[in-house]
């Protein structure tokens, strides 16, 4: 999206536009889902994560300073969201997919063999190794997006890519040498 | 690292397909939560309440498009909403009531602690609520919707009756905040020789994707640009056109 148009959108928003903040939802809703979705691994809690979400834009858009980039302001209340929503359960969920829950839902025809893998590599890190990659390999978010998203040090979030990244590499060197 | 990363962004895309599927039921949460639809007969009593009651004596609240036109503004519009000026480095937060012209054609927030909305002919005019002494010049901000012209030729048109009246042009560019156009400030002074009651005039000329037009013209004097020019502008950040 033009990044024009997003500021007029959000301009719009600001001045309480219901039709741009709904095509402002259009526009991001389905990312948000996506990654709500990875990291709770529910579509019920993806559905709730991104309500909750959409609700806090709208009503801290006069907060939001038009001088800087929306997307990192947006996934920043989004991953406010998901940790809330997962603490409140007192459910530390990790990543991804729930393999026993996603097979049942989707026979293992729709499964190949390399994501099982890598969904085996995924399971293996703890949570914010996880939600790292989400935002790296979902939305190609940079170190410094992800480091701002998350109100993190950009080298915390290098290290947490390294080691993410180090594990998974392990599994995709296993299977080449298959 | 490639193919990792391929893998990665397939992978992730692949198993969270069918997330996109929930943007339907997730919209209608939001929209229940945000934006409550009120039945008829509290639309009536809030109007009737309502400020901007204005905009209603225009319209015949008996036929089926006056009571379209209103549905559809309040579900666009919150009533109220908090505004926020920053005024020489202080804040200060109040709350602004919606207005609207009675065409419908365009609606904005103002800070009724302050000042009110008097409706024209053909523009409405919003002055402050405390009368200025008369050693003071004029305090307004005029909103003027503009047929049978162009963006272009009205910022053309501004600048000639400035030129014609001696106004000294200071500021004459495009501009996003507080409205989306064209600006031009001018002065009634020549530089260094301004005076605290050198009156100011500020155009903003700005137009909606479908080509309404407007203009608004805000005076003031020099002394006040700070106080009411903010606050004009700060109320003005929240002027849309309704011509959808």
């Amino acid at each position: 999206m033009g990044t024009d148009v997003e500021r007029k959108l959000i301009q719009k928003v600001k001045k309480g536009n219901q039709k741009a903040f709904k095509k402002l939802y259009d526009l991001y809703s389905g990312y948000a889902l996506r990654t709500a979705f990875a990291i709770a691994k529910s579509e019920a809690d993806a559905a709730d994560i991104v309500q909750e979400t959409f609700i806090r834009v709208y009503r801290s858009i006069d907060s939001y300073d038009a001088t800087k980039p929306f997307k990192p302001w947006f996934y920043r209340i989004l991953m406010n969201e998901t940790h809330r929503l997962l603490k409140k359960r007192s459910d530390p969920r990790s990543v991804i997919i729930d393999v026993e829950t996603d097979e049942a839902l989707h026979p293992a025809s729709s499964i190949q063999g390399e994501y099982e893998d890598l969904q085996e590599a995924l399971d293996q890190l703890d949570h914010h190794h996880k939600t790292v990659l989400v935002l790296k390999y979902l939305h190609g978010f940079s170190e410094k997006e992800i480091a701002a998203i998350l109100d993190e040090n950009q080298n915390t979030i290098k290290s947490r890519l390294f080691k993410g990244r180090k594990k998974l590499k392990q599994v995709l060197g296993a299977i080449e040498h298959e | 690292m490639n193919k990792e990363k391929v893998s990665m962004e397939e992978f992730l895309k692949k198993k969270t397909d069918d997330a996109e599927e929930l943007k339907e039921a997730t919209w209608a949460g939001i929209e229940k939560e945000l934006f409550p639809k009120p039945n008829k007969q509290f639309l009536w009593v809030k109007a009737a309440s309502f400020v901007a009651a204005i905009f209603i004596l225009g319209l015949s609240l008996t036929t089926h498009k006056g009571q379209a036109l209103i549905q559809n503004i309040w579900d666009l519009f919150e009533e109220e909403k908090t505004v926020q000026f920053e005024l020489e480095g202080q804040r200060e937060i109040n709350y602004a009531k919606l207005n609207a012209n009675q065409e419908l054609d365009y609606v904005i927030y103002v800070d009724e602690s302050r000042y009110r909305l008097e409706e024209g002919e053909e523009s409405d005019r919003i002055v402050p609520e405390m009368e200025l002494g008369p050693q003071y010049p004029e305090v307004s901000m005029e909103i003027e919707p503009v047929t049978g012209s162009t963006a272009d030729q009205e910022v053309e048109r501004i600048r000639q009756s400035l030129t014609d009246r001696d106004f000294r042009i200071i500021k004459d560019s495009e501009i996003v905040k507080p409205v989306d156009g064209s600006i031009v400030i001018a002065s009634e002074a020549e530089a260094g020789e301004q005076q605290w009651d050198s009156v100011m005039e500020k155009y903003y000329v700005t137009e909606s994707d479908n080509q309404a037009l407007f203009v608004i013209k805000q005076k003031y004097f020099l002394e006040a640009e700070e106080g009411h020019g903010v606050r004009f502008d700060t109320m003005l950040e929240s002027f849309e056109i309704v011509d959808e």
